[in-house]
């Protein structure tokens, strides 16, 4: 159809909008048979995820639509205590859309991932302070991404995906007259504040080079996002009988939400009918990352009072150094299996994420250790509605529990601050998915 | 229709899926429309719309038949449609006041602002589900969205008092995204529903000094997702004629960002003084709560609609709050519900062959919910005369139809002067003083917007 092009122009155009990273699916999984096979998916996927797993996976995929839940449950833990990091629930889901340019098979998908509880959520932290730096806010967010693919040979298909963040920036520009007694402080605020749309993309081959073997490889740009916002409160000081004319600024800058660059290979080779091996290895850049601690300056300037000394130095943030990581992921589905009136698959997995973050000696206290991620699922198929549906139901679900492994944190200052500490910690993570096929 | 063309039809919701709403001003659907047939006929389709615009017109219109169609209880002409467009709305405002303050102002007692310019894009789609059995030709969905040019939103927002066109000015710069979907439960009646988001934005900035004596600050910015329905239902009582009646829930986001400073023991051994507790909020977008009722009537070429929209404005709120304790209380805007009525008409032109062109005009009548601004507030708004007029050239082939369509609107505001009341006690006396819309102001204007659009549908 000569108007396929025009809709994915406008495909690409009118996908700008979000608030959104991959992270919370790179940390607790995205679509459950990926999340039950250890995260193993990137030749694997078969499902609408496939806009984050890999794009290109798309192209074969039939009329589609997942929706889904992810509930998850922390225990992560500083000197066995509890440091009650925050847990992830929301609904997942997806779309998938295939059409025929000239018998050229393509499609079109979105999947999304959106929070109970939020958005998205930017915190920033005293770099002293410690926490699970991996989990305390970075999975705060919703996930959305566009995705568009296309086989132009039977043996090989090529996708793209967007995802977007939103920026802050802005200004707060106050007037009126500061006063002794807080109470008596008179000040009247003007706003200004933009959103601004940042957007990154992840690109995915797949291979097939035979019926029983697949091989992919996905490139996903890495993000992060900004908050600027100053606030300028200008007018007087007023301390009777004195007035003391000037202004005072707030100057917050932080970058959040960080997701590292991954480039992930995998394959997916089906060894019996029944039986399917999925691996992953993927190169996460963490070494990138930037400190999440807010960088604040404080300026005053008041007639008649020398301001120079008055108010107490800028904090220095230190880089965080973290290293990058190769991530290796393995997966297995047993598949139909029948037990009355359904077809059930059956899946495990298993994934090891070594730490990025670095022994911290000195000021910051950025916390994390190795993680061993094991897996399992099932995937149920029903037809009892073929009356209307002209594809079998599917249901899946998964469970899958990370493991940090026990982590001592020493410092070489005897009187630090925080002072030596211990690391352990434990998710569960279940996830759950309704799909139509058509 | 194919599955796959009718799968092809998804491709466009999945694009305005792509969309996470953020906090923002107001809703350009509820000053402009949406689209461009629901604008070339001044809003007036709350019976008669289809496609992605039934998101927010009618979303149980999406079980009905095409526009066109003299039985609209059949089901839809088309299994889907997809739809794109570009908006441009140009402003001018006039404030005209008598209390200059500065030298540049002095000069002028009158005076045009053109607030920035509301262009975005526009997208949707609309699908009917390919169920097969009972469920053939039950089920529908639809997406929509509107997206500011520039921002996804922008949010200016003066000081309290500041003479501002607060409904009006910086309305439709932000993102609007609407799913919905609609249920055919009889020939004669459907019903439906949409959902629109947005989101407010919760946060803190915290400044003080740390454990080892330098700044240390904490800052938390989390927006929460709000959400607003829309209910329908789109009744065909016999042929020819179609009733609409929708509810739009509010529509509102707020914004909450406190910020705490303490500069420490030096700046309070020099300088006295407690920094309070600079409370940064207010709402950042409101749209009123609507019901909206419309009949429809097609007589061969041509397609007539009345309609009726009551805005629930009386709870609207200030849109920025107090930032700290010792300003005076802001006195409630005391805005009051309105009834809007609307009518448009469509005359179908066949030029032979597989092209048509369909011919359309509307007028609408907004009236302020502002009162007169007799006190320290300065909203200025006023009665608009909506007029509106558009034109869409159809060409059919194959079981498909492409459409490409171009919308007009001029919003007419006549000049509105508010005079301030003689101050009755000190305080309205102290709020009089130095307020920018004393002893009167006026503020009056001009909005046009023109909307292009292309729709296929097959």
């Amino acid at each position: 159809m000569r108007t396929y092009p025009l809709i994915f122009t406008f495909l690409l155009l009118l996908t700008p909008i979000g608030h959104v990273s991959a992270d919370p699916m790179s940390t607790f999984g995205f679509g459950p048979r990926a999340s039950a096979m250890g995260h193993a998916a990137t030749a694997s996927v078969d499902d609408t995820s496939a806009g984050f797993h890999n794009p290109a996976a798309l192209a074969a995929l039939p009329l589609a639509i997942d929706v889904g839940y992810v509930w998850t449950q922390t225990d992560l833990r500083l000197n066995d205590r509890d440091q009650g990091v925050d847990e992830n629930r929301g609904v997942q889901g997806g779309v998938n859309v295939p059409a025929r340019i000239r018998g050229l098979p393509i499609a079109f998908g979105m999947s999304l991932f959106l929070p109970d509880e939020r958005i998205s959520r930017i915190r920033a932290r005293p770099q002293y302070e410690p926490r699970f730096e991996l989990f305390d806010n970075r999975t705060q967010r919703v996930f959305i991404n566009s995705s568009l693919a296309v086989e132009p040979l039977p043996w090989l298909a090529i996708g793209a995906s967007v995802n977007f963040l939103t920026a802050t920036r802005g200004g707060l520009d106050m007037r009126g007259f500061l006063r002794q007694d807080p109470r008596d402080t008179s000040l009247q605020t003007a706003i200004d504040v933009d959103f601004g749309t940042i957007r990154y993309p992840t690109a995915g081959v797949l291979l097939k080079p035979t019926d029983r073997l697949k091989i992919g490889l996905v490139w996903r740009k890495g993000i992060d996002v900004v908050l600027d916002l100053h606030a300028r409160v200008s007018g007087a000081i007023v301390i009777d009988p004195l007035v003391y004319p000037g202004s005072f600024t707030i100057d917050s800058f932080n970058v959040a939400l960080f997701t590292p660059t991954q480039v992930v290979a995998g394959a997916a080779w089906q060894a019996l009918d029944r039986l399917l091996v999925s691996v992953d290895l993927g190169l996460h850049r963490w070494s990138t990352y930037p400190a999440s601690s807010a960088r604040i300056h404080v300026g005053m300037a008041l007639e008649g009072v020398n301001t120079s000394n008055l108010l107490p130095p800028d904090t220095t943030i230190d880089p965080p150094v973290f290293r990058d990581v190769v991530v290796p992921r393995v997966g297995i589905e047993w598949r139909s299996v029948q037990l009355m009136d359904f077809t059930l698959d059956l899946r495990v997995g298993y994934s090891y994420e070594p730490t990025p973050v670095p022994d911290q000696p000195g000021a910051t206290n950025y916390v994390d250790s190795d993680h061993h991620l094991a897996t399992a699922g099932l995937g149920v198929h029903w037809d009892g509605l073929a009356a209307v549906m002209p594809k079998p139901l599917r249901f899946d679900v998964a469970v899958t529990r990370h493991a940090m492994a026990p982590r001592v944190f020493a410092k070489t200052n005897a009187a630090d601050l925080v002072g030596d500490f211990r690391a352990t910690g434990t998710i569960w993570t279940l996830q759950s998915a309704l799909g139509l096929r058509f | 229709m194919t599955a796959s063309r009718r799968a092809s039809l998804l491709l466009p919701l999945c694009v305005c899926s792509a969309l996470v709403p953020v906090a923002g001003f107001a809703s350009n659907q509820d000053l402009m429309g949406y689209g461009t047939r629901g604008p070339a006929l001044g809003g007036a389709v709350t019976a008669r719309t289809r496609g992605f615009e039934c998101v927010y017109y009618n979303p149980a219109a999406l079980m009905a038949a095409d526009p066109l169609s003299e039985d609209a209880s059949a089901p839809p002409t088309h299994g889907g449609t997809f739809a794109a467009g570009y908006q441009w709305a140009r402003y001018a405002l006039t404030l005209r006041h008598h209390f200059p303050r500065d030298a540049e102002s002095q000069a002028l007692a009158e005076r045009v602002t053109h607030p920035d310019a509301a262009n975005g894009l526009h997208a949707g789609a609309s699908l009917v589900l390919p169920f097969r059995g009972v469920l053939q030709h039950r089920v529908a969905l639809a997406m929509g969205l509107y997206v500011p040019e520039d921002v996804i939103v922008r949010a200016r927002l003066p000081r309290p008092y500041t003479p501002s066109f607060t409904l009006v000015a910086d309305r439709s710069r932000v993102v609007a995204v609407q799913a919905g979907g609609a249920v055919r439960l009889w020939p004669w009646l459907r019903v439906g529903a949409s959902v629109r988001a947005l989101a407010s934005l919760y946060g803190a900035i915290e400044v003080a000094p740390n454990a080892v004596g330098t700044l240390g600050s904490r800052v938390q910015d989390q927006l929460v997702a709000e959400y607003s329905g829309v209910y329908a239902m789109h009744v065909t009582p016999s042929r020819g004629w179609e009733v609409g009646l929708v509810w739009r829930d509010p529509f509102v986001a707020r914004f909450e960002l406190p910020i705490r400073t303490d500069l420490g023991p030096k700046f309070r051994a020099t300088l006295p003084v407690d920094m309070p507790v600079l409370q940064i909020a207010g709402t950042a977008q409101y749209d009123p709560g609507q019901l909206a009722l419309g009949v429809a009537r097609r007589v061969g070429a041509l397609g007539l609609e009345v309609g009726v929209l009551w805005k629930r404005w009386s709870p609207f709120p200030n849109p920025v709050d107090n930032t700290t304790l010792g300003v005076p209380p802001q006195p409630a805007p005391g805005f009051h519900d309105t009834i809007s009525p609307k009518i448009g008409a469509e005359w179908t032109l066949p030029l032979g062959g597989a092209l048509a062109l369909d011919l359309r005009a509307g007028y609408g009548y907004e009236p302020t919910p502002v009162p007169e601004q007799t006190g320290a507030t300065n909203f200025l708004d006023g009665s608009r005369h909506v007029m509106a007029t558009g034109v869409e050239g159809r060409w059919t082939a194959g079981g498909a139809e492409v459409a490409a369509s171009l919308g007009a609107q001029w919003h007419l505001m006549p000049m509105r002067t508010h005079t301030k009341a003689a101050p009755g006690t000190r305080a309205e006396a102290a709020m009089l003083l130095g307020n920018l819309g004393a002893p009167d102001i006026g503020g009056g204007g001009a909005i046009f917007s023109l909307v292009v659009g292309a729709e296929v549908r097959y």
